[in-house]
């Protein structure tokens, strides 16, 4: 073990079940014996998190319990985490806020061909409250207008998805012509 | 509807009491009636005969968290009886030389083992809507269950009954054992807590759909302090979901019509070859046999079998003019006393120190009366078994023994008496001794007891009736 490896990952199974099923989520447990997740290796474990409100799979939660603890929400943003009780905290407290709705994932497609332009982690509060620039010029060394100013130029669309696609939000940016 | 019946052990595979009669009959009941019973034990390696060891096949293997640790399990299957068997292996915890329990480690074990049981589901091409488990070895399988696995895909729809069979035994452990060996987190700590320990049966009474007991009266007694074995709080306030089906007896097994170990075969239509039988056992006893009843006893000799009230009032009971065979083991007190007895009254009392299948089938089929008079008898099977033999039962109406022997006062099968005191016991004798004396009389009753239904088509229905319940229709 080394500071960035406490635990086994996949000793955290019974934990993520009890986050689960505090909060009412159905989930498939796959083995490296299941077809689609032979990447896995003997021990390792994915959990998979089918969306109950939407068939879109780019809603599908799928935790990868590795040599990391992995937490994909579709293919727009996922995040990596060692194995650390800080880092596993913090990777807990993502995954409710997923589940509760008060996280969403924050992703900007730019340009006409709308290529992938980054993502991030957006909570309710700054959704409903901020606009798009702020919320990615909060995360970065950038100024919200700096953002504002290189979308409008390209062209751009930022789609915030939380895991009940009600509270979805799009902000597009029309390029100046 | 798929069952899955899990249980510590199981006729003909391994056995120490009752459940494993119930393991061995219930669900070949339940096939019969159409559903698709199976049953999960452990794989006792040393305590399982190699012919059946022989027949069984290898299904697959996996790893199962016991606290910290994971452990290999293996899964080995057989059908017998038309009720396939599944076993979990692991010679670390169920390769012993000695009995089945009484192990320093017994906790680990069946933590182990409940535990194997969920996660063998997602490796076996059966599905079960109902896990019943049975007594405090399987009761950690409602529990993790409800904890761990009823949100996750093929788990969610499974519903638990847990069936208590003896609340005296409720795996009972200190709380050090949370963390190392029963892996369940602080926070959750409260399902399984009781009286500052762990108690499994708690546990699985806290969080099982349904619980229910071996027979209705036992149902209601284990609200009651006097039978709970300090259980009574938590079944009170679980007494909505809390119900009793009394057992039945393998009817083939136990079928005088058919039985070689008798002297001769008779039926509930002619009792003559029940008169060879009775001389039968006096031979084997080397006893003259006299015309007076022949009192039976066949069980563990324990205080809560109601032998201190046989001790206490035996001169008596002599008295009555009756002759009276003992077959057991147990408490010294109790094998004292009886090879007194029979050193005091040779010619009326005799004893065998022990258990011998095969002569209490011949001290079922040969004597008149069967004397159970427990203190408490959750549900017992050997007063039905005397009964299907033609031995009238005299019990104390407690448990079981209330549900299945009606008085012959009321048109019943046999002698009941109620207070737990030794001279009702003895009343209760001697009114059986009043209907011996009258040939006519004696000869309906016996008739009755013989044609009493005791098979578990009543009790496989009854269970069926509660698996829909929970399944919803």
């Amino acid at each position: 073990m080394n500071e960035f490896y406490e635990f086994e990952s996949w000793d955290k199974l019974d934990e993520i079940r009890l986050i689960l099923n505090r909060l009412n989520v159905r989930y498939v447990v796959h083995r490296h014996d299941d077809e689609e997740f032979s990447y896995l290796n003997d021990n390792e474990i994915c959990v998979k998190i089918p969306n109950p409100y939407t068939d879109d799979t780019n809603r599908t939660v799928f935790i990868d319990l590795q040599d990391e603890i992995s937490l994909f929400f579709g293919a727009e943003w996922h995040a990596h985490y060692y194995l650390t009780e800080e880092d596993y905290r913090e990777f807990c407290e993502t995954l409710s806020g997923f589940m509760k709705n008060e996280l969403c994932s924050a992703a900007v497609f730019i340009g006409e061909d709308l290529h992938w332009g980054g993502s991030m982690l957006a909570d309710r509060k700054s959704v409903s409250e901020k606009s798009a620039e702020e919320i990615f010029a909060g995360n970065t060394p950038s100024d919200a207008n700096d953002f504002k100013q290189s979308w409008e130029e390209k062209g751009a669309e930022v789609r915030f998805r939380f895991w009940n696609p009600k509270d979805d939000k799009m902000v597009v940016f029309e390029r100046k012509r | 509807m798929n069952i899955l019946y899990a249980a510590s052990e199981a006729l003909p595979f391994a056995a120490s009491g009752g459940l494993a009669d119930v393991a061995g009959s219930l669900p070949k009941a339940l096939v019969e009636a159409g559903e698709d019973a199976r049953v999960v034990m452990p794989y006792y390696v040393n305590n399982i005969k190699p012919e059946l060891k022989e027949k069984m096949t290898f299904i697959t293997n996996f790893t199962v968290p016991v606290g910290w640790r994971s452990q290999y399990c293996g899964v080995f299957m057989q059908k017998m009886n038309g009720v396939i068997y599944y076993f979990i292996d692991n010679e670390y915890y169920f390769k012993r030389d000695g009995g089945l329990y009484g192990y320093y480690d017994d906790a680990e074990r069946y933590v182990f083992f409940s535990r194997a049981v969920l996660e063998m589901l997602r490796h076996i091409d059966f599905h079960p809507q109902i896990i019943n488990s049975n007594d405090w070895q399987c009761a950690l399988i409602p529990v993790y269950h409800n904890l761990f696995y009823k949100n996750e895909w093929g788990f969610g729809d499974i519903k638990n009954v847990f069936t208590i069979h003896n609340i005296g035994y409720q795996g009972q452990y200190g709380l050090d054992l949370v963390k190392d060996i029963v892996g369940i987190p602080p926070h959750n700590v409260n399902i399984i807590e009781y009286d500052r320990d762990i108690n499994f049966m708690k546990g699985a009474i806290e969080v099982a759909d349904k619980v229910t007991t071996v027979s209705p009266t036992y149902s209601r007694e284990i609200l009651d302090p006097w039978f709970s074995h300090g259980l009574d709080r938590i079944l009170r306030s679980k007494q909505y979901k809390t119900t009793g089906f009394l057992n039945g007896i393998d009817t083939d097994l136990y079928n005088p019509e058919t039985d070689d170990t008798i002297a001769a075969k008779f039926s509930a239509r002619s009792h003559k070859g029940k008169q060879a039988c009775k001389s039968a056992i006096f031979e084997e006893f080397g006893m003259p046999q006299y015309d007076i009843p022949l009192i039976a006893m066949i069980s563990r000799f324990a205080d809560h079998k109601g032998f201190d009230l046989v001790k206490y009032v035996f001169d008596e009971i002599i008295s009555v003019d009756v002759q009276v065979v003992i077959l057991g083991s147990g408490e010294q007190q109790y094998e004292n006393f009886f090879q007194e007895m029979h050193w005091r009254y040779p010619d009326k009392v005799g004893f065998y120190r022990g258990y011998n299948p095969s002569l209490a089938k011949r001290i079922y089929a040969g004597a008149d009366i069967f004397l159970m008079p427990s203190k408490s008898e959750p549900c017992g099977l050997a007063q039905m078994i005397a009964a299907r033999y033609g031995t009238v039962p005299v019990v104390r109406a407690t448990g079981g023994l209330r549900d299945s022997i009606v008085d012959a006062g009321d048109n019943g099968i046999g002698f009941t008496f109620q207070s737990y005191n030794a001279h009702d016991m003895l009343n209760a004798i001697r009114r059986a001794k009043g209907y011996y004396d009258n040939k006519s009389e004696w000869s309906k009753l016996v008739t009755r007891a013989m044609k009493a239904d005791f098979s578990w088509g009543t009790s496989a229905k009854l269970y069926i009736g509660l698996y829909k319940e929970l399944c919803g229709g």
